[in-house]
């Protein structure tokens, strides 16, 4: 009898447990690491040599994001340049999970399209096909715009390959004529790719060169120089190369910021009385404002998404600390608690975060401050890194750091896990500027 | 079902007085196998000694004969090795008897000169068939000795063995009992550490391979049904309810995909074929 009983009761366990549907699982991690993928040479139908290995450069692109690690070219084990011709098996064998694969056309001597065709892998589907115009002189930017258009479709955010950065170099070397022993310098105010390649100098002068700032629509550059032995603020065209000279005052003209609209220009200006203060510049009709008065130091503005607010560096407090204060004037309010030092604010894309430079246990780093926990994060480790720039996805910010004695530029991710150098600017690189998306 | 009765039996196994009651019924059944082989065993050594004085080459047929029913009734346990030395010294008398009849012929070759040579010559003739027979029989002897020796020997043998199989046959029973035990164990188990167990060895894998993309933040939920087959490969991956977007779904699928094969429980039996994962990042 207890024997049956037993049994029963094991049967009923038995039986319950054959009956659980499923089980339940939940995910709360996952990893950052770069996704194996492959982008495969692409395919050239057209007269003599392709203009540039277009599949380099998109592989290129892809994995200085730090998401994507391409698989080398001497490891594929074919070279597909068309979909009927891919073999997912392989592919899957090998590790990677996205395949790119492309051709490029010249249906006309001079002009060219590229193809691709994006892959999932895993799933053997085909994510995207995409065709891109180009011509012989911005080829090498219309492979970056490939590059953007896939990394879309793949992460859902849009990518910053065809962005440009601005940057001011300086290159010493000695005179040799007339003053013996005197170092001549040379400040070159430079745009290049996002990757660093395609620089192209658009002001260059014997005296200081600083605090690029580009406008909202990428199209202009507000920059400080020191041609004129003072301080001046000018805004240049990139197309033309035009340029206008805005803020010539008395004292310290300097740290440029474009308000959202582009119509006004947050500006740090000393005047007469020789004290750094906050004003606002409309450049249309050179109408100043000033919102901060007092002793303290307040420069480096720089805006709110909406405009309504301007975030700027004050040692109001002692040292210097970021504050905030309404762009129609008002009382400054204290932004940054975090540390000793915290300076030269610049706003995320999302607006809910800061970059600065900020002290960390002696070191001049940038972090990033959420502005509504009031948090700090620390994201680079170098000893004197400054200028941060976030890229205008949000994903990454450009900072100036030393290499040795010299200023290089580096890019780091927004989580501060993905560290990279852009090792292939010469001369002493310094306060880089990350452009907006392009407008054309 | 057979499980299920095996997991009761271990329940049996692990009550003391039901091992002590296996016991005692072993006892017993050990003691008929030997009775059983006792009350059959004690003639042959008698019939042996008897027809050990006939001299009579059946005898030898049936002491060759007798043999296989020993090695037949052996393999019961214990006691017999005592018993089939009896055999033994049986089969010296056999050898025995012989030199009685030579003495017979040697009275009447004195009685009768004439017959005497023939008498003696058949005398010579039965003696020297007699001591033909002898010497056959005394080989027989020898060999039946030998044999003897050699059935000790195997019954010896055959108790050490028994004994083996039998202190193998309870390390057996022990062990099943163990694993049992062990079942048993991994059954109370089931609701909480096994089972957490395999959950967590197959989280931990899906977590290794999910590349979170950008859109992958917390507040995002999405549901992915799962089907593995035993071995652990997925077979299908179907997002359902998700609020993330489609780079985040693809990210999701693939991990589950790079994840394959999915880990086995330690105890098949919590193997499921279906699996249902939420991802909701936290940070």
């Amino acid at each position: 009898m207890l024997q049956t009983i037993k049994f029963l009761a094991m049967l009923l366990v038995l039986t319950c447990g054959s009956l659980r549907a499923e089980l339940q699982i939940e995910i709360t991690e996952g990893v950052d690491k770069a996704l194996p993928i492959a982008v495969v040479p692409f395919g050239w139908q057209g007269a003599g040599a392709p203009p540039l290995d277009a599949a380099g450069i998109v592989a290129a692109d892809l994995a200085r994001s730090g998401r994507y690690a391409p698989l080398d070219r001497k490891d594929m084990l074919q070279k597909p340049t068309t979909g009927a011709d891919v073999n997912f098996g392989d592919w899957r064998r090998q590790g990677s999970e996205v395949l790119i694969i492309g051709v490029v056309l010249e249906p006309r001597p001079g002009e060219f399209e590229i193809q691709v065709q994006v892959f999932d892998v895993l799933r053997g589907q085909q994510l995207l096909g995409y065709r891109q115009p180009a011509n012989a002189t911005d080829f090498r930017r219309s492979c970056h715009r490939v590059a953007d258009v896939i990394y879309e479709k793949l992460t859902g955010v849009r990518g910053i390959f065809s962005t440009r950065i601005a940057y001011v170099t300086v290159v010493r070397s000695k005179v040799q004529a007339t003053v013996p022993g005197r170092i001549k310098s040379s400040y070159r105010l430079i745009v290049a790719d996002a990757d660093g390649e395609n620089p192209r100098v658009m002001v260059q002068s014997q005296e200081p060169l600083m605090s690029p700032a580009w406008s909202p629509d990428g199209r202009k550059i507000a920059y400080v120089s020191f041609e004129a032995q003072r301080s001046e603020i000018y805004v240049q065209d990139l197309r033309s190369g035009a340029r206008q000279r805005v803020s010539a005052r008395p004292g310290v003209n300097g740290a440029p910021a474009w308000s959202p609209d582009g119509q006004r220009l947050a500006v740090s200006l000393s005047r007469d009385n020789g004290n750094l203060d906050i004003y606002t510049l409309d450049t249309r009709n050179q109408v100043l404002k000033r919102l901060t008065t007092g002793s303290a130091i307040d420069t480096e503005p720089a805006w709110s998404l909406d405009g309504q607010q301007i975030y700027f560096t004050s040692d109001a407090s002692g040292g210097p600390q970021v504050y905030r204060i309404a762009a129609d004037g008002g009382t400054a309010q204290r932004v940054t608690f975090e540390g000793q030092y915290n300076a030269r604010p610049r706003m995320a894309p999302d607006g809910k975060q800061l970059a600065v430079v900020h002290n960390d246990r002696g070191n001049y780093r940038i972090a990033v401050v959420d502005l509504a926990r009031s948090t700090t994060q620390v994201l680079s480790d170098g000893r004197l890194d400054e200028s941060p720039s976030f890229a205008p996805n949000g994903e990454m910010l450009i900072f100036a750091t030393r290499d040795g004695t010299r200023g290089v530029l580096a890019t780091v991710s927004a989580n501060g896990r993905i560290k990279q150098r852009i090792s292939t600017l010469e001369g002493d690189v310094r306060e880089p500027a990350w452009s907006p998306f392009a407008a054309n | 079902m057979a499980a299920g009765a095996l997991r009761l039996g271990g329940g049996w196994f692990r009550d003391r007085s039901f091992r002590w009651s296996l016991a005692g019924h072993g006892m017993l059944l050990l003691l008929v196998v030997i009775g059983g082989v006792s009350i059959r065993h004690p003639p042959p050594p008698t019939e042996m000694a008897i027809k050990a004085t006939v001299v009579d080459p059946k005898a030898s047929r049936q002491t060759r004969q007798r043999p296989p029913r020993t090695r037949q009734t052996e393999p019961p346990p214990t006691p017999k090795p005592a018993r089939e030395a009896a055999p033994e010294p049986a089969a010296k008398p056999e050898a025995k008897p012989e030199p009685k009849p030579k003495p017979k012929p040697e009275p009447r070759a004195a009685q009768r000169a004439k017959d005497l040579k023939a008498e003696q010559l058949k005398a010579q003739q039965d003696k020297a068939k007699e001591l033909k027979a002898s010497q056959a029989l005394e080989v027989k002897a020898a060999a039946e000795r030998a044999k003897a020796e050699a059935e000790r020997l195997r019954s010896n043998r055959e108790k050490a063995e028994a004994q083996k199989r039998e202190a193998a046959r309870l390390a057996a029973a022990r062990e099943l009992e163990q694993q049992l035990k062990e079942e048993e164990e991994l059954q109370a188990a089931s609701n909480s550490g096994a089972l957490a167990d395999y959950v967590a060895l197959i989280r931990q894998k899906v977590e290794r391979n999910w590349v979170r993309p950008p859109g992958a933040q917390p507040g995002i939920e999405c549901e992915v049904s799962v089907t593995q087959i035993p071995g652990g490969a997925v077979v299908s991956v179907r997002t359902e309810r998700c609020n993330a977007d489609e780079p985040v779904r693809r990210s999701i699928e693939a991990a589950v995909l790079r994840a394959s094969p999915l880990p086995l429980p330690a105890e098949a039996r919590l193997f499921e074929r279906n699996l249902r994962f939420t991802f909701k990042p936290e940070q």
